[in-house]
């Protein structure tokens, strides 16, 4: 697969809730007739949530040189100013053949962006995480399974952005 | 009079972004951001501590005397909060 290319696209709809601290699914109404019910899900300013994507599967022609472009697709309904940012992390947890236990604590080694809201409200923003090949990205190859979990750092010090910073899809892409 | 707890301001804080997000409402104006909020908060429930002898000095007896403490902020929550959907 050529740097830039399309690996794994999701949606809120193959999101799966931690046992604790999750984030909050919701729908933004659209404006048409019928309104649109835009799926997604609704991360706190005033505590850290996070949300998995299990279960997913690295495409068989991911080359494994140049890493991942995490892309996050979110919206900030409260918030336009850019200086009042979101903090978005993600990590990726391996589980390889016959290697390891869904009961591990998987340790997540978190690559993270400061992401500008959208300039108007209700727009939708792209901001980008990278994960080098190999051990950044918890060592996942081709064809093998692994979790993304997403989270938003509240208390980081780039994080000031007011109300929730919904997600509304994620695109990974190889870097 | 004490103050709410951290945690308490905290769930307040949470609570009103969670309520604003959901109206779809813009509150960044004026270099607003979720500290500034915060800030708010805390200074709004110590003023309510600062003044609680006030509050009670400018409710008339009987009632100053006959309500209990508690029955004064309920009522103190029902004449804002309704002053607050009225739009006063």
């Amino acid at each position: 697969m050529a740097s830039g290319n399309s690996l794994i696209s999701l949606t809120p709809l193959h999101a799966v809730s931690p046992a604790a601290n999750a984030a909050t699914f919701d729908t933004i109404a659209g404006g048409s007739t019928p309104a649109e019910n835009w799926p997604c899900i609704d991360f706190d300013a005033s505590a850290s949530e996070y949300m998995d994507f299990p279960n997913l599967v690295m495409p068989q022609n991911y080359a494994g040189t140049t890493g991942i472009t995490v892309i996050i697709k979110w919206a900030a309904p409260g918030e336009t100013t850019v200086t009042d940012e979101c903090r978005w992390e993600a990590a990726l947890q391996r589980i390889n053949d016959d290697a390891v236990a869904l009961t591990v604590d998987a340790a997540y080694a978190y690559n993270g962006v400061s992401a500008d809201p959208p300039s108007a409200a209700n727009e939708v923003a792209y901001d980008s995480i990278t994960f080098t090949n190999g051990a950044d990205m918890d060592s996942v190859v081709a064809g093998e399974m692994f979790n993304l979990r997403v989270y938003r750092d509240h208390d980081h010090a780039d994080d000031t952005a007011i109300g929730d910073c919904c997600l509304l899809a994620i695109h990974i892409k190889e870097t | 009079m004490a103050t709410l707890s951290d945690s308490e301001r905290s769930k307040i804080w949470g609570h009103f972004m969670s309520e604003a997000s959901c109206r779809g409402e813009l509150i960044n104006q004026g270099g607003m951001d979720k500290y500034a909020l915060r800030d708010a908060i805390d200074a709004i429930d110590q003023h309510i501590s600062n003044d609680k002898a006030a509050f009670n000095a400018d409710i008339p007896q009987p009632a100053r005397s006959g309500l209990s403490a508690s029955h004064k902020a309920e009522i103190l929550v029902y004449v804002v909060r309704r002053r607050w959907e009225v739009n006063i």
